[in-house]
């Protein structure tokens, strides 16, 4: 029975004049992965980044709709957006670990939410997080080191473990492998297939074959509208609306 | 490989194996029914085919889904497409099959030769067995000289019905000539055991199919 | 010529080499002449002032009686009182209340020469009469002359005996004044462009402020000295010529520098650090404070730096608020008067007597040492502290 985590009703977004965002309604499943594709600017990194309220940090951004998670629509006017944040993490497309140690990146928000003390506890939650992001076997003997000395994959990896670390419900990945090699690119298909078992998962790709190998759901936008939104397998067998066709096989975008 | 793809792909691969299994076992039922002369054992052949459709059209949907959703190469892609293909051929097998048996248990009602006949067609139908069964059995294996070896085996089985085969027409038409009135009979017992030589022509494009699924190459019939 | 059969060969490619060459020579011709300027500065000022490193010292048969006591005059040979300098013969009576075990003593000390005999010495234009003229000849041929390492330069203050006169309150002086201005101008400047760069709102208001503060950077110094005499003195009636008011005056002149450096090492740090804080749910505060100042710190610590390096050398706002005024005594806290050495090496150049001018090229490569080294630091801790990206 699949139960829904984010159910976003009549979203509407402007940036300034711009209407980025029209009329959008869909809901994102629990413990699944949803995939938005669509050619660039269609606005599906700007509905992403509405899900966890990030477009807050825009001052020219007006938006309208309810994005209900767990029943609580966020953008209520007592609803604090950091902890919104905390609940609904994000990895984003250029791995920007913190410049500080492997320790300390995954270390200093648990400790700051007062999650954890300093100490054992401590440690034990960023092995925790290193071995669910795959990435503690290669680091284990250097976590003193600092986090711009991994690799690109290494380095998403180390993003990715710095978001669970806060144990939120929902990670949303701002096309997190493009700037990664195909290696590293499989490494975090194969994690976020994984995850999932425990964390919702949105990801914006312009990649499409990804969409197709990892999501469960995916919505195709396109210009700022929601044109189709359903099974993975059924988008890519069977689309129902002749854009999301045309897209699909390359005809455009 | 992701995780989710090589689920799906070892589901395609035992499907296909039991569908095949399906095909082997009515053939198998059907020769007992022969040899122990029991009518009911081909009733019970025909059953085992009974959804073969059902299952064929959902093993190719998956192939689809998994084509449209992973994008095979090479090994992987010329596998999922030989299993597209192994579908028709298991198919036809499998009509072919039912064919038979219901042709060939009217003619253990029928006042002919019975023990001239199935001197030939017994031998002929284990013949057929043995290449589909071998053939079957290739899905499952990935080291290449088993595969080659089982290959030659269906090749020579498949060779061995052809002669069976002759032979019998030869004897049926010899007979033929002296009691035209059973001619019809006689027909009709050589037009199903030619279905069984069908099945060891499906079973020889199987094999076919899977060496180019193991080994490469480009698809040939 | 075999060029011409070339695949390669263009014509026009030997007019755009010529001009590039013609280009390059402008720009280094250029950087010779400023080149030149600045080794010419540093010869002349070199030249002028090593001389005052070493002084010539006299050795001399001190008595010490009890008549000394009484007029310091009677301690030393009537002849060489007019070589010797003031200051060393006023000092004996105190010497002797210090240590009576040497009444009744001759001891032979080397004493500081007058800076007329230091001249002759050093082969200056000098102004001695012949009658001491000959007696310092006399003492040269004894080898009772001698000129040695200045102890007297970086030990005493200024004075109005030239050969006695140091630089060592200018010194404390500034350490004092400085060390106000960096105390008052570092937390405001780097706080100001925190909220201005990470918290602001960005409205006409905002932009007002910035464009003032840019403004504020070209603003003629002596007018802060106005101010400082203005504010600090008149109003809040600071002592004059303190340290105090002279660092407050310069930390005013010196916070849009570190305002204007520190909003652009602020703006340097990448979005993605802010981006990936704000990911995780922490505060602006947490971001800007944790995450975001110690990236900047490179910058806004280089930018402080270039300041104070700036601020040393102030001496127009200094000049009004009071700091010229003759300090013999180095001051012993902020609020007591005191000097800096801009305004004492140009209180020097002022001087009439000649032994000054080597003595204020001293002060000037002294200055210079020291703004060098301070620069040095800047760089160094730039150096240590950048992370590594």
């Amino acid at each position: 029975m699949k139960k829904i985590k984010i159910n976003v009703n009549n979203l509407n977004l402007w940036y300034g004049n711009n209407k980025a965002l029209n009329d959008i309604s869909l809901d994102i499943y629990k413990n699944k992965i949803t995939a938005l594709i669509g050619p660039s600017g269609c606005g599906k990194s700007t509905f992403l980044r509405t899900l966890n309220r990030m477009n807050d940090l825009i001052n020219i951004v007006k938006i309208k709709g309810k994005v209900l998670v767990d029943e609580q629509n966020i953008y209520d006017k007592y609803v604090d957006e950091v902890s919104v944040r905390k609940r609904i993490g994000m990895v984003f497309q250029q791995p920007n670990p913190f410049p500080k140690s492997i320790y300390e990146n995954i270390a200093y928000a648990p400790l700051k939410h007062k999650i954890v003390k300093k100490g054992k506890k401590c440690d034990e939650l960023v092995e925790k997080s290193l071995v669910s992001a795959g990435l503690f076997d290669e680091v284990k003997d250097k976590l003193k080191d600092p986090g711009t000395s991994l690799s690109g994959g290494q380095q998403q990896r180390l993003c990715i473990a710095r978001t669970i670390a806060v144990s939120p419900d929902v990670i949303l990945m701002d096309e997190p492998t493009s700037a990664l090699d195909p290696i590293s690119t499989e490494k975090i298909e194969s994690l976020m297939l994984e995850l999932k078992k425990n964390y919702t998962i949105v990801i914006v790709t312009h990649n499409m074959q990804q969409a197709s190998r990892v999501a469960d759901y995916t919505a195709f936008f396109h210009l700022g509208n929601l044109i189709e939104y359903g099974l993975t397998s059924d988008i890519f067998v069977n689309p129902k609306k002749k854009k999301t066709e045309d897209y699909i096989t390359g005809r455009f975008g | 490989m992701l995780k989710n793809f090589k689920i799906l792909l070892e589901n395609i691969q035992n499907e296909l194996y039991d569908m095949g299994q399906k095909v082997v076992s009515s053939n198998e039922i059907s020769l007992e029914a022969i040899v122990s002369n029991d009518k009911e054992l081909f009733s019970k052949a025909k059953n085992v085919l009974n959804n073969i459709g059902t299952v064929s059209n959902k093993i190719d949907n998956s192939i689809v889904k998994g084509l449209a959703l992973h994008q095979p190469e090479a090994k992987d892609l010329r596998k999922m497409i030989s299993y597209l293909k192994i579908t028709n051929e298991l198919s036809r097998a499998a009509s072919n099959t039912k064919n038979y048996i219901k042709n060939f248990s009217k003619f253990i009602d029928m006042e002919i030769d019975s023990k001239n006949i199935l001197e030939f067609s017994i031998p002929l139908q284990k013949s057929s067995i043995s290449a589909i069964k071998t053939s079957i059995d290739m899905i499952k294996i990935s080291q290449r000289d088993t595969i080659e070896k089982y290959f030659d085996k269906v090749n020579v089985e498949e060779n061995k019905t052809d002669d069976l085969y002759g032979m019998i027409e030869k004897n049926l038409l010899k007979v033929l000539s002296h009691k035209v009135e059973l001619s019809k009979d006689y027909l009709y017992v050589l037009s199903s055991l030619r279905k069984l030589e069908k099945v060891a022509h499906r079973a020889s494009s199987i094999a076919n199919l899977l060496i180019f699924a193991e080994v490469g190459g480009e698809l040939s019939s | 010529m075999k060029r011409k059969n070339n695949i390669f060969y263009d014509k026009t490619l030997s007019k755009r080499h010529k001009s590039a060459k013609r280009f390059k020579f402008y720009a280094i011709f250029s950087l010779v002449l400023s080149i030149s300027f600045l080794v010419f500065f540093l010869c002349d000022m070199f030249v002028k002032g090593l001389p005052a490193l070493k002084q010539t010292y006299i050795k001399v048969d001190i008595t010490y009686t009890s008549k000394c006591m009484k007029s310091y005059r009677a301690c030393i040979d009537k002849k060489l009182r007019k070589v010797i300098s003031r200051s060393e013969i006023r000092s004996i009576p105190l010497k002797i209340e210090n240590n009576p075990k040497l009444l009744n003593t001759t001891v032979s000390k080397w004493l500081l020469a007058n800076h007329q005999v230091d001249q002759y010495i050093k082969g200056h234009y000098y102004k001695l009469k012949s009658k001491d003229k000959r007696i310092v000849d006399t003492l040269n041929k004894e080898n009772r002359v001698e000129l040695n390492f200045n102890r007297v330069f970086l030990t005493k203050g200024d004075s109005k005996i030239p050969e006695f006169a140091g630089i060592k309150s200018a010194i404390i002086g500034t350490i004092f004044t400085l060390l106000v201005t960096m105390l008052v101008a570092f937390p405001i400047g780097v706080m100001t462009a925190i909220y201005l760069e990470e918290f602001a709102p960005n409205n006409k208001f905002t932009q007002l402020i910035e464009v003032n503060i840019n403004n504020l950077a070209s603003i003629p110094s002596i007018l802060f000295g106005l101010l400082g005499l203005a504010i600090f003195i008149n109003l809040f009636g600071f002592p004059r010529s303190s340290a105090l008011v002279g660092g407050l005056t310069l930390s005013l002149m010196t916070l849009p520098i570190i305002i204007v450096t520190s909003r652009a090492a602020l703006r340097s740090v990448p979005d993605s650090i802010r981006q990936a804080g704000y990911g995780i749910g922490l505060t602006k505060v947490q971001v800007v404070l944790d995450h975001v100042l110690p990236l900047a710190f490179p910058g806004i610590l280089t930018g402080s730096i270039i300041g104070l390096a700036n601020a040393i050398g102030e001496t127009a706002p200094l000049i009004i608020v009071g700091m010229i005024a003759f300090i013999p005594d180095s001051p012993t806290n902020i609020f007591e008067a005191a000097t800096v050495m801009p305004a004492q090496i140009f209180t020097w150049a002022g001087m009439p007597e000649r032994s000054y001018i080597e003595k204020t090229a001293l002060g000037i490569m002294t200055l210079l040492t020291i703004l060098i080294s301070l620069n040095s630091i800047a760089i160094y801790l730039r150096k240590k502290f950048e992370t590594k990206w």
